[in-house]
């Protein structure tokens, strides 16, 4: 998996939302076995223990779940990735409205200029 | 632990003795058996001469090589960057002394001994053994007449002061090299400092006790009672002394005054 | 379990300067620490004092609750700044060397990292290049199970890809009762493997915290944190 990471902000809350967007774009997918904690620090190269804070937030959020003798799993739970994956949405778009209004667009401008747009590139 | 660290320290100097110590034998040898072949004549006479020449000098070499090597060998160890590893290893900073001076006291004899059975193969002829002990046992009488009877103590304490000076030498050249390391920079030329410093003060010591010595006993220094009994004893007891000396200051320097570069 | 690293009131001078005054510190177990501070600001005095290398001139240092000495040295694995291995012994034979004189080492995880390099133990270290030999120091002191290790610049003169490599191996090392102290410039490359870090400055304590905390406190990285707080 390809983590990016920044260094301005808290490794685990960056790691929290990488995982979630893996979870949501089916890279880990429900019912899947995870890695040990070391395994996925490994490769994200960043420290276990920031791993484990970011697995065991994403735990208390019920994404992911332990079984004491096999290990971590993501949920199986559809309902509640969908519904990550309409809040993952909801601030993307939220976030590029904020943007677009920086550039001086109100929401309903931008709301076309992105019809536009999609009509033209992605046909 | 001390047993590990002679082992290794062995390790490490056995590749770089053991070579010459073969050269040694491999020389004796051929000198051995050029000398009892007569066909060098003439122009050919300078071949024996040459072989024997160069057995000569490797005696020489494997003896200051010995030496030279083991003091190299303990300066390296000990505080070049080695010293990183053997100080943080889990050992008392004693057993590290204890371990190099026991392979060099061993290696100092062994070189001895291998100089004296390369003599004898280079030398040696059937009667040899019987002539040299014939000899040895004249010259011990020679001794005894000239000492009073005190001749074979006078050769015991003259072996033993020889033994315990080989001691006090290495122990003197590991507490210049500790004190060398105690200097951030030019730290051969400060070791080789101290030792000149320890040499020159044991010499100004040494010329004050002869001297006081021979005011006291004016004639009697001559008396091979007076020699026997006091002075080679009271010269061993000095050395002793020093090599105390030279043991506990070694071992504090390396372990309160550790100065690794 | 109690804490693995304890300065109270640390003080070392050399002839008239002081390297490090009145520290006081204390670590706890299972963390990556990163020390950091320019050159001459004391972490390597530090480091030293660790593994007994130094004697303090006041105040104490105990490494679980031993003053440094023998108990210390058996549970402190220390890897310098600088090639400590004799040149004239092969690879295996340091791993002897090491197994030898620490019951914690693991022979079979040094030949094992050996391998994944795909270095030969039987090479002479003479005829190892500088970053191969640091390679196979790092392979060292990793192999053994201690309860703190000190890297000292693990990841200064080696390539990125080295580099990826020694980070990978700290981290898959990592377990929950042993710490790791990691002193070095390369910040930008380590905070991400870093619990905690500790700011040395002119051989005082400047500070010691979490990096979630400083990120999130003061919003920036550790290495921006640290031009600021060392500007010249």
């Amino acid at each position: 998996m390809e983590w990016d990471l920044d260094s301005d902000r808290p490794v685990y809350i960056q790691l929290i939302e990488q995982i979630q967007a893996g979870i949501i774009s089916g890279y880990f997918k429900p019912g899947d076995k995870l890695p040990s904690v070391r395994d996925l620090a490994a490769d994200a190269t960043v420290n276990p223990n920031t791993m484990q804070k970011a697995l065991s937030e994403l735990e208390r959020t019920g994404l992911i779940y332990t079984n004491r003798t096999s290990g971590r799993f993501i949920t199986s739970d559809e309902t509640l990735i969908k519904k990550l994956k309409a809040e993952s949405t909801k601030d993307i778009i939220l976030e590029f409205l904020d943007k677009m209004k920086q550039l001086g667009f109100e929401p309903s401008e931008s709301l076309e200029l992105t019809k536009d747009i999609v009509k033209k590139m992605y046909k | 632990m001390l047993s590990k660290l002679i082992k290794h320290e062995f390790r490490a100097t056995f590749r770089l003795l053991i070579p010459l110590f073969i050269l040694l034998f491999i020389l004796s040898i051929v000198d051995r058996i050029v000398l009892s072949l007569d066909i060098f004549h003439g122009v050919l006479e300078i071949i024996p001469i040459l072989i024997t020449f160069a057995f000569v000098i490797s005696i020489a070499t494997v003896i200051i090589a010995t030496f030279i090597l083991m003091i190299m060998r303990f300066y390296k160890n000990l505080t070049s960057d080695e010293g990183y590893l053997m100080f943080t290893l889990p050992v008392h900073t004693r057993q590290l002394i204890h371990s190099k001076f026991l392979v060099f006291f061993t290696w100092t004899i062994a070189c001895i001994l291998a100089v004296i059975a390369a003599l004898l193969i280079a030398l040696a002829r059937p009667e040899s053994i019987s002539e040299l002990w014939n000899s040895f046992k004249q010259v011990l009488k020679g001794l005894n007449n000239a000492m009073e009877g005190y001749g074979t103590l006078f050769i015991v304490e003259t072996i033993v002061l020889i033994l315990v000076n080989i001691i006090y030498q290495i122990l003197a050249i590991y507490t210049s090299i500790a004190i060398g390391q105690l200097f951030n920079g030019h730290r051969l030329i400060a070791s080789f400092g101290a030792y000149i410093c320890i040499y020159l003060a044991m010499q100004v010591i040494m010329t004050i006790f002869i001297f006081t010595v021979s005011l006291v006993f004016k004639n009697d220094i001559s008396n091979p009672k007076i020699i026997a009994q006091l002075l080679f004893p009271f010269i061993t007891l000095f050395n002793l002394v020093m090599i105390c000396v030279y043991y506990f200051t070694t071992n504090y320097i390396f372990t309160k005054r550790l100065n690794l570069e | 379990m109690s804490a693995i690293l304890e300065c109270k009131s640390l003080t070392k001078m050399y002839s008239n300067v002081t390297a490090l005054k009145d520290i006081n510190l204390t670590l706890g177990r299972g963390r990556i620490v990163g020390l950091l501070g320019p050159n001459g600001s004391g972490k390597t005095t530090l480091i030293k004092l660790i593994n007994g290398l130094l004697v303090p001139n006041s105040g104490t240092i105990t490494i679980n609750g031993h003053q440094p000495g023998i108990e210390s040295k058996k549970i402190v694995s220390y890897l310098p700044e600088r090639t400590y291995l004799p040149d004239w012994m092969r690879v295996d034979d340091t791993i002897d060397f090491f197994s030898d004189f620490y019951q914690d080492f693991d022979k079979k995880k040094a030949y094992e990292m050996l391998e994944r390099l795909h270095l030969n133990s039987k090479a002479k270290l003479k005829s190892l290049s500088k970053g191969t030999k640091e390679k196979v120091q790092l392979i060292l002191v990793m192999s053994r199970e201690a309860d703190l290790y000190c890297l000292d610049e693990p990841i200064g003169g080696v390539d990125p890809a080295a580099r990826d490599y020694i980070l990978n191996t700290i981290i898959t090392n990592y377990n929950e009762n042993a710490t790791v102290i990691i002193s070095t410039h390369l910040i930008a490359d380590i905070e991400k493997v870093l619990d905690e870090v500790i700011f040395i400055k002119d051989g005082l304590l400047n500070m010691h915290a979490s990096v979630d905390d400083i990120r999130s406190k003061e919003g920036k990285s550790i290495d921006s944190l640290f031009r600021e707080v060392f500007r010249c």
